[in-house]
């Protein structure tokens, strides 16, 4: 596709080419990689141990009835 | 070793010389051309004349006045290997056209580079973090703290909240209203009976650490129906001296230990 390769050259020329740009995109997405990374191997963290928080057996001791 | 032709050299032997200096014996006037002819180097036929010439250290080549002097090896016996399974598709064969596969050869490479970079970011952050918590208070420090608390800064009516020793401080500055209520409960009536002299030293003063006796969630202030701390999680009703009610705690809220140094400043801890 054209427009995919119009794309491309538009992020060499004005991110990729100069060291400077670049170094400055990296940190930018490092943060949102930061939040997505940390959710992400803590849902998996849960769903490897489902069954063993307390989260999971919350329902079984009839206490939130008593809860207003 | 100068080779003249035989002509003159048997000239030079048959011609009789004159008395006289050597300088009147003179050759035919024909310069010949000059054939400077070297030797061949002896041929190398036993195994010590081969390995001198091998090398036997790291080759390098180095030329100097005083020192050594040393020739590269070119080791033309060497064949370059294939490296094709190292190489990119588009370009393998000669006669590919570069420039069009230009764009995704240049994404693969900055892309994986990017990711790899944002991946070490995120790794140096942490390692940075880890580092610089170094500095701050350790774990037995802090398991210790005293902190000292300005009275004068909270107006009658209102508590303050704060972190002691990581678990959350109420200090409330009571009403009379609330005092003389709570003086006048019965004690025995109370699942935990103590007196609210027992409690705080200072009447006008409630300090009390925020965590339910029951699973040690933190009470909402000013809530549930005795006029004092709400539990949420399961509901335990404490009164404006942090005694139980009703709800399923066993126990007051505990009262940590504290001094007044004046009429303003308590030191908890």
């Amino acid at each position: 596709m054209s427009s995919l390769a119009n794309l491309s050259k538009n992020l060499y020329h004005a991110v990729f080419r100069r060291t400077s740009t670049f170094v400055i995109a990296v940190v930018v997405l490092a943060y949102p990689f930061e939040r997505a990374f940390n959710v992400g191997t803590e849902r998996y963290f849960r769903f490897i141990n489902k069954g063993k928080f307390y989260d999971d057996i919350k329902g079984q001791f009839g206490q939130d009835a008593e809860e207003e | 070793m100068i080779m003249l032709p035989k002509s003159q050299l048997i000239q030079a032997v048959s011609r009789a010389v004159s008395r006289g200096t050597p300088a009147s014996s003179v050759l035919p006037d024909v310069t010949p051309p000059l054939k400077v002819v070297v030797e061949p180097p002896p041929k190398k036929l036993t195994n010590y004349s081969l390995a001198l010439s091998t090398p036997n250290s790291a080759i390098t080549s180095s030329c100097s006045i005083a020192g050594v002097s040393q020739v590269r090896w070119a080791h033309t016996d060497l064949k370059v290997p294939d490296f094709s399974n190292y190489r990119r598709d588009q370009t393998k064969s000669s006669s590919a056209n570069a420039v069009e596969s230009d764009g995704i050869r240049k994404m693969t490479s900055y892309l994986l580079v990017g990711a790899g970079a944002v991946a070490a970011t995120y790794t140096a952050k942490a390692v940075v973090r880890g580092i610089v918590g170094n500095l701050s208070p350790a774990a037995d420090v802090v398991a210790l703290a005293k902190v000292e608390v300005k009275l004068s800064d909270i107006p009658e009516g209102r508590s303050m909240k704060m972190k002691w020793r990581g678990k959350p401080l109420f200090i409330r500055h009571r009403t009379d209203e609330e005092i003389e209520a709570e003086a006048q409960v019965d004690i025995s009536t109370l699942r935990h009976p103590e007196t609210d002299l027992d409690r705080a030293k200072n009447p006008k003063f409630l300090i009390l650490i925020g965590v339910c006796t029951h699973l040690g969630c933190v009470p909402i202030a000013d809530a549930g129906d005795f006029g004092g701390y709400y539990c949420p999680c399961h509901g335990s009703h404490y009164d404006g001296s942090g005694r139980i009610r009703k709800g399923p705690a066993p126990f007051n809220l505990e009262v940590p230990p504290y001094e007044f140094l004046d009429e303003n400043v308590v030191v908890v801890g």
